[in-house]
């Protein structure tokens, strides 16, 4: 199981789901500068980055991955902006085509001495901030079971399709547990659907990052959001123990209140596949 | 002493031969030299221009033809190479009004990046001679006299894994590339069979050597059959041969 080749001919397909609420204004992780919807914002543009450039080789972008980003807040559905406005899943050639914009960052490069230099590169923008309404979690898993599905009916044979759903935690819209149940029994001939889950509080609490238990876990909207995590597989927990991080073969797929570094760490070893071909 | 060479080289299933990222290279085999230099290089498939870095690599490196290469001058004057004509492909790209997309900008500031492994043969006594082999990462050399009697830098099937060493293109990433490097020297004889594998299939020939099934013996006569495409499309299909690009050349020396 999750041993299938990605490849042109089979891809596979990452979903993630972004909570959009008003309470996503809060600051991140209790810190002053910056809210949490600016935040993901960032870590979601720099994921996709890094996914385009898995696949970028000189004469294109291989698709490799089918990309979908479901925003729920004040409405629940795609959240890509500008030519990719209600998309679905999109594939990452045509990601990498049509950013919203392309902004240009300074960032921190060895310098080939030892030390670092600061370094322009370009930093394309798919998906902005927005912080606005409830939180209908259950909604927006509803709407990925859905595009799951389709994938699955269309896509029998790929590497097990991984949905990331981002979010403080509270939903509003009734338990989601049940939908999130589904979406982990959805299966390819490689294995069942995995399902991580990123939970940024507004509470000072400390950090957890991948647990194998909900014993350190501070409130109930923690504990719903494990209960709803799947078991790494084991190539993608070898990633993270390569990575530092202390994991079980029962270690779940989730983390709670850590800071956006482990963030961007999480959602690269969550989407890493070693198996491009 | 003369080069009796035989090449094989196929891309990963599902690309097609100009995606393939291995290269290998040598001089005109048909002239008799007292010194003879061949290189394969597998450019990571991850990565940007993978191709060009390794065919300057090994251009380079049989170019270079020495015993006594300093690995640092070497690759400096390869990320020379590299950079010119770096610099004429965004050039015709531009020209093309087709100029670099963002994520070619990103990938090339990052730089290449490849394995390579070079062997130099000295012909000095009647018999053959003496061989040195530079290697940086997990592209292989096996010396055949009956067996396999040399087995560089890998001779483990578990020491191959995803994050082989490489050589960038980029200074930036070669700062310890002296621990990064390998040496070894050996004797041959006119007669003997050199091996020089990418990662997949040279995994494949010592998991295959220590269970005992003599799989340069399969090789030889698959080389002369021209059947190695269909033997590597079936050992991909038990599963048995990683699906990445592979490349096998035979290498021997003849007396003049």
């Amino acid at each position: 199981m999750y041993t299938t080749e990605i490849s042109r001919g089979n891809p596979t397909c990452f979903l993630f789901l972004i909570d959009q609420s008003g309470s996503m204004e809060d600051p991140f992780g209790g810190e002053s500068s910056g809210s949490k919807a600016q935040a993901v914002a960032d870590a979601i543009n720099r994921l996709l980055q890094n996914l385009v450039l898995r696949c970028a080789k000189a004469e294109g972008i291989r698709d490799y991955f089918h990309v979908g980003v479901i925003g729920y807040g004040a409405k629940v559905g795609p959240a890509f902006g500008g030519d990719l406005a209600g998309e679905s899943l999109v594939p990452i050639s045509v990601i990498g085509d049509r950013p919203l914009m392309i902004e240009e960052r300074m960032q921190k490069v060895p310098d080939g001495a030892g030390g670092v230099v600061e370094q322009a590169v370009k930093f394309p923008v798919w998906f902005e901030p927005l912080a606005k309404g409830p939180t209908p979690m259950k909604q927006a898993l509803k709407k990925a079971e859905g595009i799951l599905s389709d994938w699955l009916n269309a896509h029998p044979d790929c590497f097990p399709p991984i949905a990331i759903n981002i979010s403080d935690g509270e939903p509003t819209d009734g338990d989601p547990s049940q939908v999130a149940e589904t979406i982990m029994q959805l299966e390819s001939s490689d294995g069942r659907v995995l399902l991580f889950n990123l939970h940024l509080s507004s509470s000072k609490a400390p950090p957890v990052e991948f647990p194998d238990t909900n014993d350190n876990l501070p409130d109930e909207f923690a504990r719903l959001l494990y209960e709803m995590s799947s078991v790494l597989p084991e190539k993608i927990r070898l990633e993270a123990e390569s990575e530092g991080f202390k994991v079980s073969d029962e270690s779940r797929g989730f983390i709670f209140n850590s800071d956006m570094v482990k963030v961007i760490q999480f959602l690269d070893i969550g989407t890493r596949a070693t198996n491009l071909r | 002493m003369k080069l009796i060479s035989s090449l094989f080289t196929i891309p990963k299933r599902g690309s097609v031969p100009s995606e393939n990222e291995d290269f290998y290279f040598q001089h005109d085999a048909e002239i008799s030299r007292d010194h003879q230099t061949v290189a394969i290089a597998d450019g990571a498939s991850e990565g940007f221009l993978s191709k060009l870095w390794s065919k300057i690599l090994t251009v380079s490196y049989v170019n270079f033809d020495r015993t006594d290469l300093d690995i640092r001058q070497f690759t400096d004057f390869c990320i020379d190479v590299y950079e010119h004509q770096r610099e004429r492909y965004v050039q015709r790209r531009t020209e093309k009004n087709n100029p670099l997309k963002w994520f070619e900008e990103n990938l090339m500031a990052k730089g290449s990046f490849s394995t390579l492994l070079g062997v130099s043969f000295s012909n000095s006594t009647p018999e053959g001679g003496y061989w040195r082999s530079i290697s940086v990462g997990d592209s292989c050399l096996f010396q055949i006299r009956e067996s396999v009697i040399e087995s560089f830098p890998m001779n483990d099937s578990s020491a191959f894994g995803n994050s082989p060493e490489l050589i960038s293109s980029n200074p930036a990433y070669n700062q310890d590339l002296e621990s990064k490097v390998k040496v070894k020297t050996g004797s041959f004889l006119f007669g003997d069979s050199f091996y020089l594998m990418t990662d997949a299939v040279a995994n494949w020939f010592i998991t295959q050597n220590a269970e005992g099934k003599r799989p340069w013996a399969i090789l030889e006569e698959l080389l002369e059959t021209d059947g190695l495409k269909d033997y590597v499309n079936h050992l991909r299909g038990e599963g048995s041969l990683k699906n990445d690009d592979v490349t096998i050349a035979r290498v021997k020396l003849a007396e003049d």
